[in-house]
Order: structure tokens, then C-alpha cells, then sequence
């Protein structure tokens, strides 16, 4: 009862912004824009109007659900998991602060509930915002897949738990930082710095690893072993520093290892390995020899693949490293949140 | 009753609040309060008074409390439930309707929907916001937000209940209303814990009171056993009085509780004490000399000039301050 309470009060909240309103409104306008990427026998359609030929992507062929899919993983990765959690975080960075206002947090403290009760309802009630935008993004891409694709596909609504938790990540940092300096703007300024430097650090991490294995084979054609040891040590710094921090971008590619079925995935993974081939032959035909095998490439393309869309670390581990940072930064904000006198 | 007969509301045997950078908010603080009585915490700004119900309420952390709630070890969370409050500067968010505002409150309280519901709707008409319910609270004047702040802090139908300043902010209508639903509240059985800087009202109210200065409880009673205390008789003699030695033996016999000035045609004696019995051979001895006895005036202090008094000899010299001359007490004066 003591959670409804908070949670209605949280939804009259968001309900009371116009950028909730607006963050909605624009949600269901890219679920229509998901919506008219529709097939037929000579290619793809867009907008419902505009058609486009092609020989991969028409009705029916494998290319056809893999795009299709591949697309909404896009979407959630830069409307919700980007666009939405940036529009979350300007519109809930408040609600700490201004839940600890004085006059307010007197009425709420002086209930029969205790402190680390109200907090932990508090928080869980702030992800409300990304919640219901990735609810409604993938009930209407649930729908647009089984109309266009003819099959129902339930894995889209891994997205929902997965672009929370991602938001969550982040919502944590705000609410410390909310906490700690009551200010709403501290807390959304720091939050951004703090996903900026996680982005940060999680690029560094995967290019470094990119140019490991890429020195790595240069080193195995001349003989040289130093640059590639060098190459590998910076890659092990960035990989430790990224164990403690959550794992923004591989949470959001979570996304798409589940959406993905293993023939799109393949598919996908075919068409890139050929893209590559054939690049390679025309470098080889200006340079007179063979560059790459097609064997070194496949390794190569797909070692990058997996790198890129974090497959190469089990969702395990980064859910649990994530999670465990989140609760680490909530244990503060709570210890935080409880000692202080109003 | 919720409460024994024979138990307190409240009963606080030692409480102490030393704030972080050794700033010390209360020390030692002893009080009780009966069920079913308005009472009244009284002291200036900065005595502590917001710090004592705040750390009843959990909402500040003591540094050492010993005392009940209710019965219960001040810190009992499930307490509070049984507990209404009314903070200074009440606020919710604009956007709320009166009616969302009293569910958001019943639902912490865990009181369930249909009777909170009900409840809701008989405490709007109880505070005069019938009709309001459904109107955001940006709509609400100021004394109108107050109301409502007092309608949630009864929500749970609580045995006791806090208000901070419940007043504030109200016009003179406003203050009757409210005044009219303590006294409703009192009748009910429920304690009413106020906290207010209107002494006037606090004298009208409240059934005992407690002084808090520097921190500590300073003096804590029934109002009429307070006023009292400072209570004098005035008597009006016509004339100038006579140079008899009886009377000015008798006089010095009271030990200079006695002091006179002419003012116009008559003389004004002043008694400085509330006890008659030392009235009676002042009066016999102006009777026998024959003067006129135009009035005896008991005069009692008001709760104000009491509660000045009792601070201004709480407060800590300050001789380069010249507002302390403020403090004194002209009762005080002898002849």
C-alpha cells in the first residue's frame, strides 16, 4: 500500500511534465516509423508510400527479417537507450532533491515507514519514465513484427528490463548525487560526466582491443612481439578499469543478441564477412598480392563483431558487474538518505 | 483510548540533540504530555522547539532519547501510525488535488482505500474544502493550503497529533476554524501536540504548556497555574494617602511587595503577589483610616508577559545588546 502510494505519487509526477508528454508522443511516433518498414515481392517500403528495390530485402527473404529486426535494435539503442534516458534523467534528476524539500520530506518521514523502505520505494518508482516509454516502443514493435514479418517475436520485449536496467545504471548516480548535494542540477550534470566517462572508457576499452588483435597479426607476419604485448597491456588496463564501472553500451547491445535470431545473426555476420572479401580482392588487385585470407578475415570480422556487440562477454557478467556497481552506489545514497537529519 | 488513563501521550525523560559542528539543539529535555489535552510548546526562535517534535517524529535523529510515544520507545516506526503531523511550511507539489494529496498521505499510513476515501471527503468538509477536492493545489490561497495541511495530518485518525504553526498564514476567520477544530479534536479524546509562536492562541487553546529556552524546558504547567504566578492586585484609593506610621509600618512589613503612585485624584497601590492573604491587612488598614476604596483589580499576567519574563531570565547576558531591555520585566520593579 505504502508503494502504491509513492508510485501513484511519482506517475502524478511524471504525468505533471510536458517533457514526459513529449518523450511519449515521440516514442509512438518512431513506433509508426518502425511500423511502415514494411516488404514486398521487389524490395522494402518506408513511410507507406515511398518503395525502394532490392534484390537482399523483399518478402520473404532472410535479409528481410534481419533488417527488420536489426532496425529496431537500432532504434532502442538511440531513441530509448540514449534519447529516453537522457529525457529521464532531465525529467527525474528532481525528484530526490525535491522530495528532500523541507516541508515535504517531514510529511513523508514521519509515517510509520522506515527510511531505507521509502528510499528504495522512491527509486524504483523513478524508472517509471524509461519504463513506460520501452514498454510502449516494443508493444508496438511487437505488433509491426508480426505484421510484417508474419511471426511473432516476444524476444523484443527483452528490451523492456534491459533499457531499465541501463537507465537504472545511471538513475543510481543521479539519485547519489541528488542526495548528496539536493540539487537537481549537480545531480544531472554529474550523471552526465560519469555516462560520458563510462562511454569513454568503454570505447577505449573496445578499440584498444581492436588494435591488439590487429598488431597481433601484424606482429605474427614480421616476427616483432613488443608492439603487440604493449598493445595488449593498454587493453588490460582499460578491460580492469571497466570491470567496476556499469557497462552502459554492452547492456544496450544485450538488446540485440536477444532480438537477433541466430539466422539473422548469421546473415548478418555473412554479409559483413563478404563486404570484407570483396574490398579485400580490389585492395589485393591494386597491390598486385593477396592481403588477407578469407579464412583471417572471417576470424577477424568476427572476433570485431563480437567485441563490438559484446558477445564475447556473457550477459552474466555484464548484468551482474553493472548491477552490483548500481547497488554499490544505492548503499551509499541510502546510508546517505538515512542518516541525515531533516 | 489508546493510551492507560494513567499514561502520558507523551512522557520524555531525557532528550538531547547536539547537531554536527557541536551545535547543541536540546539538552535534558523532560516533558509530559497527557492524552487528550492541547498542549502547547512555547519559545523563541531558535529554542529547539522544531528539533523536540522532529526527533519525535524520527525525523531528526536524537543524540540520546529516553521517553515514550503513544507508549512506545520514541523511534517506534510502526508508532508514527497512530501519529498526524502538520510541519511548518507544509508543501506538496502544485500539481496535486486536494484529494491526492489526503490519498498520498493515507496510503503511507496504510489506512485502506474505501475508508480513506470516506475519510478524505468528511476531513474536507471539516477544514472547509468541500468542493476543492478536485482542484490542484496552485489554485489554493495560502491559508487554504493550511486547511489541507491539517486535513492530512488527520487522515489516519491519529491518537496524537503535531502541528507546527497550524495558523500560519490564516486570517482571523481562518484562525477561529481552526481553533474550533482543536477543540473538536480535544473533545474527541485525541492529544493535540501544538507548536506555535501566536501566544495569545496558545493561551486560548492550550490546556498546559511548556517553555523551551536555550534548548531546555524551562517551565512547563497549566496556563492559569503559570499566569498565575505573576498575578498582583491593584488597588484605587481617592486621595493622596496620609503620613499615618501604622500604614507605613505595615508597609515596610510586607517586604517592599507594595509600592504606590497618585495618579490624578486618587492613589494606585500595587501588590505584587496574587496571594489575598496579604491583601486583607491592606484593605483593613485603609478602611480603618477611613479612605475610599474606588477598586481592587486582580491582575493576572498574560501568557506572553509571562513567557518573556521566563526567557528573558533564561537568556544568556548580553549587556552590549541593547534589544535585551526588551526582555525586562517592569513587574519586577520595586519600590
Amino acid at each position: 500500500m505504502q508503494f502504491a502510494a509513492i508510485f501513484a505519487d511519482t506517475w502524478r509526477l511524471l504525468s505533471a511534465r510536458k517533457v514526459f508528454w513529449v518523450a511519449l508522443a515521440i516514442t509512438v511516433l518512431v513506433g509508426l516509423l518502425y511500423a511502415s518498414l514494411g516488404f514486398n515481392d521487389r524490395g522494402f517500403t518506408l513511410f507507406f508510400v515511398l518503395e525502394f528495390s532490392n534484390d537482399l530485402f523483399f518478402e520473404g527473404s532472410a535479409g528481410a527479417s534481419a533488417l527488420a529486426l536489426n532496425a529496431f535494435y537500432y532504434i532502442t539503442e538511440w531513441w530509448t537507450t540514449l534519447f529516453g534516458v537522457v529525457l529521464g534523467l532531465v525529467t527525474c534528476a528532481s525528484l530526490f532533491p525535491d522530495f528532500m524539500a523541507p516541508g515535504s520530506i517531514d510529511a513523508v518521514l514521519s509515517k510509520p515507514i522506515g527510511r531505507g523502505r521509502l528510499f528504495f520505494y522512491k527509486y524504483v518508482s523513478g524508472l517509471l519514465f524509461a519504463a513506460v516509454l520501452v514498454v510502449v516502443l516494443a508493444a508496438m514493435s511487437f505488433a509491426t513484427i508480426r505484421w510484417r514479418l508474419g511471426f511473432w517475436h516476444p524476444a523484443v520485449f527483452w528490451s523492456v528490463p534491459l533499457a531499465v536496467a541501463l537507465y537504472s545504471y545511471l538513475f543510481a548516480v543521479c539519485v547519489l548525487f541528488g542526495v548528496w548535494t539536493r540539487s537537481a542540477l549537480a545531480a544531472l550534470l554529474m550523471t552526465m560526466l560519469f555516462w560520458l566517462g563510462c562511454w569513454g572508457l568503454q570505447w577505449a576499452e573496445q578499440l584498444s582491443a581492436q588494435f591488439s588483435r590487429t598488431t597481433s597479426a601484424a606482429a605474427a607476419l614480421t616476427g616483432e612481439a613488443r608492439g603487440m604485448n604493449k598493445a595488449e597491456a593498454v587493453h588490460q588496463i582499460f578491460r580492469g578499469l571497466m570491470v567496476v564501472l556499469p557497462k552502459t553500451g554492452e547492456t544496450t547491445s544485450l538488446v540485440k543478441r536477444a532480438v537477433l535470431r541466430e539466422q539473422d545473426r548469421e546473415y548478418l555476420r555473412e554479409t559483413d564477412i563478404a563486404n570484407q572479401v570483396q574490398r579485400n580482392e580490389e585492395l589485393g588487385k591494386l597491390l598486385g598480392r593477396p592481403v588477407e585470407s578469407e579464412a583471417v578475415i572471417r576470424d577477424r570480422v568476427i572476433k570485431d563483431l563480437d567485441a563490438m556487440s559484446g558477445l564475447e562477454k556473457s550477459p552474466g557478467y555484464i548484468l551482474g558487474t553493472s548491477l552490483a556497481f548500481e547497488a554499490l552506489v544505492l548503499l551509499l545514497a541510502a546510508w546517505i538518505f538515512g542518516r541525515r537529519d531533516y | 483510548m489508546i493510551c492507560g488513563v494513567s499514561e502520558p501521550a507523551i512522557d520524555l525523560q531525557d532528550v538531547a540533540k547536539t547537531y554536527a559542528g557541536g551545535v547543541v539543539a536540546l539538552r535534558d529535555v523532560v516533558m509530559q504530555v497527557q492524552v487528550g489535552e492541547i498542549f502547547g510548546l512555547l519559545g523563541p526562535n531558535g529554542a529547539g522547539k522544531s528539533t523536540l517534535v522532529k526527533i519525535l517524529l524520527s525525523i531528526v535523529r536524537p543524540t540520546r532519547a529516553r521517553g515514550t510515544l503513544l507508549g512506545q520507545p520514541i523511534g517506534h516506526r510502526s508508532t508514527l501510525g497512530r501519529v498526524g503531523y502538520l510541519p511548518e511550511a507544509f508543501r506538496f507539489p502544485d500539481y496535486l488535488t486536494g484529494a491526492q494529496v489526503l490519498e498520498y498521505v493515507g496510503g503511507l499510513h496504510r489506512v485502506p482505500r474505501a475508508p480513506r476515501r470516506q475519510r478524505a471527503s468528511e476531513l474536507l468538509g471539516l477544514v472547509g474544502l468541500t468542493g476543492w477536492e478536485g482542484r490542484p493545489l496552485r489554485m489554493y490561497s495560502k491559508g487554504m493550503r493550511q486547511r489541507l495541511g491539517l486535513a492530512q495530518a488527520l487522515i489516519n485518525e491519529p491518537a496524537l497529533v503535531f502541528l507546527d504553526e497550524p495558523t500560519d498564514g490564516l486570517d482571523p476567520v481562518g484562525r477561529r476554524e481552526v481553533a474550533a477544530v482543536l477543540r473538536e479534536l480535544r473533545q474527541r479524546g485525541i492529544t493535540v501536540f501544538l507548536n506555535s509562536h501566536l501566544l495569545g492562541e496558545a493561551e486560548r487553546l492550550c490546556d498546559r504548556v511548556a517553555i523551551l529556552a536555550q534548548g531546555r524546558v524551562v517551565r512547563q504547567g497549566t496556563v492559569d497555574s503559570l499566569t498565575s504566578e505573576g498575578c498582583r492586585y491593584e488597588l484605587r484609593v481617592e486621595g493622596p494617602l496620609p503620613g499615618e506610621a501604622s500604614l507605613h509600618a505595615l508597609i515596610a512589613s510586607l517586604g517592599g511587595l507594595v509600592t504606590f503612585e497618585p495618579v490624578q485624584a486618587c492613589t494606585r497601590i500595587s501588590l505584587e503577589t496574587g496571594r489575598s492573604q496579604f491583601l486583607q491587612p491592606l484593605i483593613d488598614e485603609l478602611r480603618r483610616l477611613r479612605l475610599t476604596i474606588d477598586a481592587i483589580i486582580p491582575q493576572r499576567q498574560s501568557l506572553e508577559d509571562f513567557f518573556i519574563g521566563v526567557v528573558a531570565t533564561t537568556a544568556e547576558p548580553a549587556p552590549a545588546d541593547p534589544a535585551a531591555t526588551l526582555f525586562e520585566d517592569p513587574s519586577t520593579r520595586r519600590v
